[in-house]
């Protein structure tokens, strides 16, 4: 899960409020920087906003850098090159459940994954429920 | 429907500054405003979306302005207002002046600038070429003797004529170093899911869904959109899941 897709995960579960709440809880001017980072698939914000953020909704700042890592772009990258390939890759889902299959195809919300044990059955994985990837 | 002079005036407007927002030069505004000639439709645009005006609003061919408003609508002209760009012209050269007056002021005419040379290749261009030259592995060397020319010594058309040449034939010949791009399509659509969506729902096939809580669920899908999917399950209920709470489903090809 990307930190954007983390973000909305923890503002739904701390009552839904708005980014603009938050901003003005954090002393921020403008909801704008906490809305790039939830919208945008590439990793941005800056560490001190991050920080921040941790600290507001009571993570380890450590798992908001992890997930920043793992920007939707960077899953993306990784789907394209192991379907172009077909690499055998393992996909860790937030539920700590490891999917393990080659790419059928993948798109905005979600990936289709061959099983490599049952050929005739598909796997359509969501894309917000993965934390992590990596190549089998 | 008004004369130009008097949509100006209301819009407290110089010809100058007209002219600089419409890209039309003051001297030809002043001949519109003076009735000498009407105003072709593409000029009439422009003056219409200066003045933020419609077309409709402004007479093709203006009213002469009344000889006791001259000075009021057309203050005495200031090179420097009207044309800045330009030079202030002598005495000789003013619009009001006859048209047989000697051009270039009576000054002699200047002589004709020597066509220049092709100029050399940007750098940027070169660069680009070495960088494509890359993808067919070929170093500087090579991509001159492709060329027949000494990078050094290639000019801007040539550079330019080159890139397309190698663009061209990076995508017919796909050669090892291109590699495909396809990074953007999945980002920007849902449609594949939504097709095997409809497909499990034509064929009827039954779905094991499995949900975010841990919670399981089987059924058949009989309608879907971009954030739900509904389904009947076995024992006939319908349920609408929100594909949030889905982490995935499973089922048979």
């Amino acid at each position: 899960m990307s930190l954007g897709d983390y973000l909305r995960y923890l503002r739904a579960v701390h009552g839904g409020e708005s980014t603009q709440d938050i901003a003005t809880k954090l002393g921020l001017p403008s909801p704008w920087p906490i809305n790039e980072i939830e919208q945008r698939y590439r990793d941005c914000g800056d560490n001190e906003l991050v920080a921040r953020l941790a600290e507001y909704y009571g993570v380890p700042v450590e798992e908001m850098q992890w997930r920043r890592r793992r920007s939707r772009k960077a899953l993306t990258a990784f789907l394209s090159e192991a379907q172009d390939n077909a690499h055998t890759i393992v996909l860790v889902l937030r539920n700590e459940e490891r999917l393990i299959g080659t790419v059928e195809w993948f798109d905005m919300g979600a990936i289709l994954l061959k099983p490599l044990d049952d050929e005739k059955r598909d796997i359509m994985v969501q894309r917000h429920i993965v934390d992590d990837w990596e190549m089998a | 429907m008004d004369d130009l002079w008097k949509i100006r005036l209301k819009k407290q407007m110089t010809v100058a500054q007209l002219s600089a927002r419409a890209g039309i030069p003051a001297r030809l505004l002043h001949e519109y405003e003076e009735g000498a000639r009407s105003v072709p439709m593409r000029n009439l645009e422009a003056i219409a979306k200066a003045l933020y005006v419609d077309v409709m609003d402004i007479k093709a061919l203006s009213d002469p302005i009344p000889a006791n408003l001259t000075d009021e609508v057309r203050p005495p002209r200031r090179a420097a207002e009207d044309e800045p760009q330009r030079p202030a012209a002598p005495p000789a050269a003013r619009p009001s002046e006859p048209r047989s007056a000697p051009p270039y002021g009576g000054r002699e005419r200047p002589p004709r600038r020597e066509p220049r040379g092709p100029s050399k290749a940007r750098e940027s261009q070169v660069q680009h070429l070495l960088s494509l030259a890359q993808l067919f592995e070929w170093d500087q060397a090579a991509l001159e003797r492709e060329m027949g020319t000494p990078l050094a010594q290639l000019d801007r058309m040539e550079a330019s004529r080159w890139l397309k040449v190698l663009q061209e034939r990076i995508v017919t010949e796909r050669p090892k170093g291109a590699k495909k791009r396809r990074p953007y399509l999945p980002e920007s659509v849902d449609a594949f899911e939504l097709h095997y969506l409809q497909d499990r729902q034509e064929t009827e096939k039954q779905l094991d869904f499995v949900l975010f809580n841990g919670d399981k669920l089987t059924g058949r899908v009989i309608g879907f959109g971009p954030y739900n999917i509904t389904v009947v399950t076995p024992d006939g209920a319908e349920v609408t899941l929100n594909k949030l709470a889905i982490a995935y489903y499973t089922g048979e090809e």
